[in-house]
């Protein structure tokens, strides 16, 4: 099974909106799903108008909540799971 | 040649006490720097008083000018003097230190500077003087590039009295265990913490009296420069990462993601962010290969401007590793800083900016400037 690789947002809009709660979240998570997840964080993935971003197997993401976030991951995690 | 003086400092409060009954402080004329240390007698409140008074009044001659003779004469004439111990109320040393590495030392009541030169501690010859009644000891010797003087309270010479030593640390036990200060490549921080965890370990954690260890370092001007926002024209972007670059001897730090990624684009270097939040106020910092401080732009120069503000203020910088912290520690110590500062806006941060109170770009660094150049650090912004 592949990493999923998730790149946080930690630009001045993306700090503002939360993306310290969203690292939280995903080193949390990190402790559950170990090295299938592959986590970094970038300084602006450009959609600075609508943060926190998070950009998760090359696919931008935006106004995410941890709820919203984590709801992504289980299904990334899960469709990765079924494939061979 | 010109050579700047470079100060860290570390102190240890005596054991259940709230406040370090020692008082420093660094003035900084053009030409000069001058550390001054004082001990109050006693320990916590009174002393911290009697302490900060003395260093306030020397510091205060100091900026107006007042030759580090007549400060010494001056406070060493009006200190009042314990009618009991029939000892002066604080002690005093101020050391001076021009750019062409001429220094000036005065010693009243204070255990002696010591300046290594190739890690070997160098005899000073000092000439004792009458005032008021009280010893006052003086030298004056040439400084180099290189060497690292040691200036500590006496809390630090009796560290383990009774305990670990009889008759405490001294000095002999101060130069046998603080060894390599020139060699080692630690920064004056990393010196004066080392000479205070000494005497931690020689109180066993206890401390008997309060202490100060002072470290200076004679070094080479440095310069800063600073990049941070993108150009206005975007075909600026390659010039503003050459000027950046164009000093090899400058410390370079990229403030901004937007600029961190224009400089890696340009320079082919990849930035990686790290994932330590160490205050939360600010993005962590990240690395490109040759800069030496990478950091995001906004949230980082505001804070950045509060801790030299409040350290213009005598406030000492906080021991901290994030990115506002490590840029003010930078910009504080330097003796030139260039800013490169580019105009371009992002249109998402100014409501931002707004609901935060934070203030533009290019105001923050026009504020930074004016509090570097009252430290006598020269200041240039160049905008794009």
């Amino acid at each position: 099974m592949r990493p999923v690789e998730v790149e946080l947002c930690a630009g001045t809009a993306c700090h503002l909106m939360g993306s310290q709660d969203l690292m939280t979240l995903v080193n949390n998570l990190r402790e559950t799903h170990g090295n299938r997840l592959q986590i970094k964080l970038t300084h602006c993935l450009g959609d600075c108008g609508h943060g926190p971003n998070a950009r998760i197997n090359g696919v931008l993401y935006s106004k995410l909540t941890e709820e919203k976030l984590e709801a992504i991951l289980t299904e990334v995690l899960t469709q990765d799971r079924g494939v061979q | 040649m010109k050579l700047a003086a470079e100060v860290g400092i570390a102190k240890l409060c005596k054991y259940q006490e709230e406040l370090c009954g020692d008082a420093t402080c660094i003035v900084k004329t053009p030409g000069e720097t001058t550390v001054v240390l004082s001990d109050g007698l006693g320990s916590g409140v009174k002393a911290n008083i009697l302490a900060t008074l003395t260093t306030h009044i020397a510091s205060g001659l100091l900026k107006r000018k007042v030759s580090i003779e007549h400060v010494m004469s001056t406070i060493a004439d009006t200190l009042p003097i314990c009618k009991t111990r029939e000892i002066a109320y604080s002690t005093l040393a101020i050391l001076q230190i021009s750019n062409d590495g001429q220094a000036k030392l005065f010693e009243y009541d204070n255990p002696e500077t010591i300046l290594f030169r190739n890690d070997e501690p160098l005899k000073l010859e000092r000439q004792e003087s009458l005032i008021n009644g009280q010893r006052v000891k003086q030298t004056a010797f040439q400084a180099q590039e290189g060497d690292v003087i040691l200036m500590v309270s006496d809390g630090i010479i009796h560290a383990g009295i009774g305990g670990l030593y009889d008759l405490g640390l001294g000095q002999d036990g101060l130069l046998e265990h603080f060894t390599d200060p020139c060699s080692s490549g630690e920064n004056c921080e990393q010196l004066a913490d080392r000479v205070i965890n000494l005497a931690t370990a020689c109180y066993l954690s206890r401390p008997g009296d309060d202490c100060t260890a002072v470290a200076i370092k004679i070094r080479p001007p440095q310069q800063v420069t600073v990049l941070t926002g993108p150009a206005l024209n975007p075909k600026n972007d390659t010039e503003m990462v050459r000027q950046l670059l164009a000093n090899s001897g400058s410390y370079v730090a990229v403030c901004g993601g937007t600029t961190a990624q224009i400089v890696s684009r340009v320079t082919g270097r990849e930035l990686s962010t790290s994932t330590d939040y160490v205050d939360p106020r600010v993005p962590p910092v990240g690395n490109i290969e040759g800069i030496d401080l990478t950091t995001e732009g906004i949230l980082t120069l505001n804070l950045c401007y509060q801790l030299l503000r409040e350290a213009a203020e005598g406030e000492e910088l906080p021991r901290r590793n994030d990115g506002a912290t490590l840029l003010a520690k930078q910009l504080w110590n330097a003796e030139e800083v260039k800013f490169l500062v580019g105009r371009a806006q992002n249109a998402a941060h100014a409501n931002l900016e707004q609901l935060v109170h934070l203030a533009p770009r290019a105001y923050v660094v026009d504020r930074i400037a004016k509090v570097l150049s009252r430290r006598n650090i020269e200041v240039e912004v160049v905008y794009y």
